[in-house]
């Protein structure tokens, strides 16, 4: 078995939300070592998030929130407070050690630290810096704050959405995951630049400058001819007829895509070809686009009442694009995900009580070298004594100044983690915890199964790991 | 001129439409080179638009300038012997070899990671499908829409009453490129170790799972499963509203965040003690609501935007694709170079798209002629 390819890579990693945790979380999994910083009293934004194992968020939530731990899998956990001259010095004597250092902090923020990339560069010549924010350090811009609906709302909202409606936003927090991948190939190019000449760099990564290529087509547009485009709902620009058409059961919906006339009159075949269909309109794809409306009323009328799987199956096997549109427990158990071993059991340390969970695998396979969810998030704090013990060759007497100091922090619960807070909340911070009945209510769930843990084989109680088929519904 | 990280990296790219050729435009624009194959007909990506004044031509389409400018072109028929025998030829002396058929194409042509690898054992090949190699649906067909569908992003994308919803570009093609570029980059560095390439296998639909950072925790944590959800109900989420001249949105972040976006707007109906909390915000969501399009109504855009910042709150605002061309920020930081094209003209593209400082990308040509570097390339090998 080949070495995870990138062993041997230390990754400083100081961090909020999600973007730059998940771009540490599939470099961990793939081999580098990336230590986590995380300041105590403010931890990670998405450690309130939840939701909670089974709604219980218990008195050590920060360490069970199921957004912090979909995206921090693989790492080190340290708790510091980078804002402490002993916290800075720590810090800077990891930077002597690692070959990345990756923050997400507003621009001013590091150098408030004293902790700019120059600072840095004098105690390791040749350290990369990675600085990510929403529309980077330089510019008219650079201190105002850039999450990812902010970036959603200036490159693809105006074309997103339903056409008579208000300019619409897709996915969750799509923006923050183009920007974690982009973060990984920044390192990467800036890892391999320093094998070839021996230099660091600074990457001043811009969520902005990242994003904009997905709306190339609108903006060259633009460019060409001056034009803004409008959204268009789940149509295309040329090909018709496309869109998401209702069938049987609660909310379920297929999605049918036709790019040229051998794939209509594949797909006229396939419905058996009712009168509707020969109309000669519809031979051309200027004349379905013309009659797109009465074409979605006669296929919303063919696909109501089917079900959504059958009529995918059917369609693909006629040479049709056709989806079924997945709710979340639809995808965990697709068989085609299955086949690919796509999910992965994490176990989670028993002291989280939190078991072993299903989470997403990487968005490429490697064939030689794979990589994998290595280990669960840990808890915060958790490798504090490794990193200062180990790599640092910190005394314990110093240890536990620093401890007194509130430098750092060991493992916490009840009455400490009371005092967490994100920005200037109030202390005593009790997460809320939904329970899947009141998200039902809300609207926010379609539904919901009180035996997901025995239908997805999720063994909360005891620590277990595997990797590949989740067997659901068998 | 700095140095490009990638000089010396060849790449023989197979890829057409955009999530191929966006993988092998990032390595062309950190300095690989980058020979683009093409069929006798061109890329299909030269036909997609938007065109100059709307008539179609296979030199002018913006897909196809942005997605292939520093690269070159060379035309080989691939189900012509003699032309697979070149192809395979410049394998030899590359580093990666990049392509997005569906999965049998490859297989057909008998250019499978296997024969490439006899060639060239340290080859690195990344293939990019709608549905990955293998498992039952390897060989389906997909557009974007449908692989939103089945990767589980649209059921929880658009609004509560309406049909799903799916982004309004092909965002996910980007994503897969960038996806097969970080497998390449990290087999790349994997190599210097064993000296052996390795095959990368991208899915679509797996990118699409792989960008919902948490719908699925929703059923694995709680067993709920989470859908498209009320317009929000609370009018300072991620939705935008319409102000004098646009749209533009608010977020509440911090506790104290609304009482500052009630002095910001300076609407005084905004400062009622019964808004002051987010369950007093939810009940009287109605009546907040108008008060709060009433003060927005008021704003332009840009006044909105810039002083909403004065006041450090976090604000959105809608850019139309015009205006993301005169961002003031953009045009600061030098984001848009500007391409002389022989046919299509002069034309502004994106430029630094990872944040790069010491080795920057770079616009050394733009995108080729179909088959404009056919005979230098090939050329080279006889």
């Amino acid at each position: 078995m080949a070495d995870l390819p990138l062993k041997g890579i230390r990754i400083l990693e100081a961090s909020d939300i999600l973007a730059l945790p998940t771009a540490m979380s599939i470099m961990a999994d793939m081999g580098a070592e990336v230590i986590h910083v995380e300041y105590h009293q403010r931890p990670n934004f998405y450690r309130f998030l939840g939701p909670f194992p089974e709604s219980r968020p218990g008195a050590n939530w920060h360490d069970r929130s199921a957004a912090f731990n979909a995206s921090n899998r693989s790492k080190l956990s340290l708790s510091l407070n980078l804002g402490s001259p002993k916290g800075r010095d720590i810090f800077l004597k990891l930077v002597k050690k690692s070959d990345v250092v990756a923050e997400n902090f507003s621009a001013r923020v590091m150098g408030n630290f004293g902790l700019h990339y120059p600072e840095l560069k004098k105690v390791k010549d040749d350290i990369i810096m990675l600085s990510n924010t929403g529309y980077g350090h330089s510019g008219p811009w650079r201190d105002y704050v850039g999450m990812a609906q902010v970036i959603e709302a200036a490159i693809t909202a105006h074309v997103t959405g339903y056409p008579d409606r208000l300019p619409g936003k897709a996915g969750q927090s799509i923006m923050d995951l183009i920007v974690a991948w982009n973060i990984v190939n920044a390192i990467m190019l800036a890892l391999l630049f320093r094998r070839r000449t021996g230099k660091g760099q600074w990457i001043d990564h811009s969520m902005l400058q990242a994003c904009i290529p997905v709306a190339i087509g609108p903006l060259m547009d633009a460019v060409m001819n001056g034009r803004d485009q409008m959204r268009r709902g789940n149509r295309d620009a040329v090909h018709a007829p496309q869109g998401c058409y209702p069938c049987q059961g609660d909310d379920d919906w297929v999605v049918i895509s036709i790019t040229s006339d051998e794939e209509w009159q594949a797909f006229v075949q396939a419905t058996d070809g009712p009168a509707w269909a020969g109309d000669p309109r519809f031979a051309t794809e200027a004349g379905r686009m013309a009659a797109h409306d009465e074409l979605d009323r006669h296929i919303s009328a063919w696909t109501a009442g089917q079900d959504k799987i059958a009529i995918m199956e059917l369609l693909q096997q006629a040479g049709v694009p056709a989806g079924a549109v997945l709710k979340n427990k639809e995808v965990l158990a697709n068989p085609h995900y299955q086949a690919r071993s796509f999910w992965e059991l994490v176990s989670h340390p028993p002291e989280t009580g939190i078991g072993a969970r299903w989470y997403s695998g990487r968005p490429f396979t490697m064939s030689r070298t794979p990589g994998k969810a290595r280990r669960a998030t840990a808890p915060l704090a958790y490798d504090n004594k490794y990193i200062l013990e180990e790599l640092l060759e910190l005394d314990e007497d110093t240890i536990l100044d620093l401890e007194d100091e509130g430098v750092i922090a060991t493992y916490l619960t009840g009455a400490e983690v009371g005092d967490m807070r994100v920005g200037n909340m109030p202390g005593g911070y009790r997460p809320a915890s939904p329970t899947p009945q009141g998200l039902v209510e809300r609207g926010d769930a379609q539904s919901f199964d009180a035996d997901y843990n025995e239908v997805l084989g999720q063994k909360v109680s005891g620590p277990s790991a595997a990797k590949g088929r989740i067997p659901l519904g068998e | 001129m700095t140095e490009g990280v990638l000089e010396g990296v060849k790449v023989i790219d197979l890829t057409h439409y955009i999530a191929g050729p966006y993988c092998t435009k990032l390595m062309a624009d950190y300095g690989a080179e980058v020979i683009k194959i093409e069929p006798p007909e061109g890329d299909p990506c030269r036909m997609i638009g938007p065109f100059p004044g709307d008539i179609p031509h296979k030199e002018k389409g913006g897909y196809f300038l942005y997605l292939n400018s520093n690269k070159k072109s060379v035309v080989l028929d691939l189900k012509q012997p003699q032309d697979k025998e070149q192809l395979l030829a410049l394998v030899k002396d590359a580093d990666i070899v990049v392509e997005n058929f569906a999965p049998h194409v490859m297989q057909d042509l008998g250019l499978t990671y296997d024969t490439l690898s006899q060639a060239n054992p340290r080859i690195i090949m990344a293939s990019i499908s709608n549905f990955g190699q293998t498992g039952p649906y390897k060989d389906w067909k997909a557009t974007e829409i449908v692989v939103e569908a089945i990767g589980g992003n649209m059921y929880v994308s658009g609004d509560y009453d309406r049909e799903p919803l799916s982004f309004g570009v092909p965002l996910y093609q980007f994503v897969a490129g960038q996806n097969a570029l970080a497998g390449a980059l990290i087999a790349l560095w994997e190599r210097e170790r064993s000296s052996q390439g390795q095959h990368i296998d991208v899915s679509l639909t797996e990118a699409v799972t792989a960008c919902l950072p948490y719908a699925f925790q929703y059923y694995t944590y709680i067993g709920a499963v989470w859908r498209r959800g009320p317009r929000r109900r609370i009018l300072f989420g991620v939705d935008l509203w319409p102000c004098k001249d646009g749209h533009v949105g608010l977020s509440v972040i911090r506790s104290t965040d609304f009482e500052e976006i009630a002095g910001f707007l300076g609407a005084a109906e905004l400062f009622d003690p019964k808004f002051s909390t987010p369950d007093g915000r939810e009940e009287h969501y109605e009546e907040l609501k108008q008060h709060y399009l009433a003060a927005l109504a008021e704003k332009g855009k840009d006044e909105f935007f810039n002083e909403a910042h004065a006041w450090r709150l976090m604000a959105s605002r809608e850019l139309l694709p015009t205006e993301l061309l005169q961002c003031e920020q953009l045009l600061d930081r030098g984001y848009f170079l500007q391409a002389e094209h022989p046919v299509a003209g002069r034309l502004s593209l994106p430029g630094e798209v990872l944040g790069l400082t010491e080795s920057p990308a770079s616009l050394r040509s733009p995108a080729p002629l179909l088959g404009q570097h056919t005979e230098a390339v090939l050329g080279l090998l006889r």
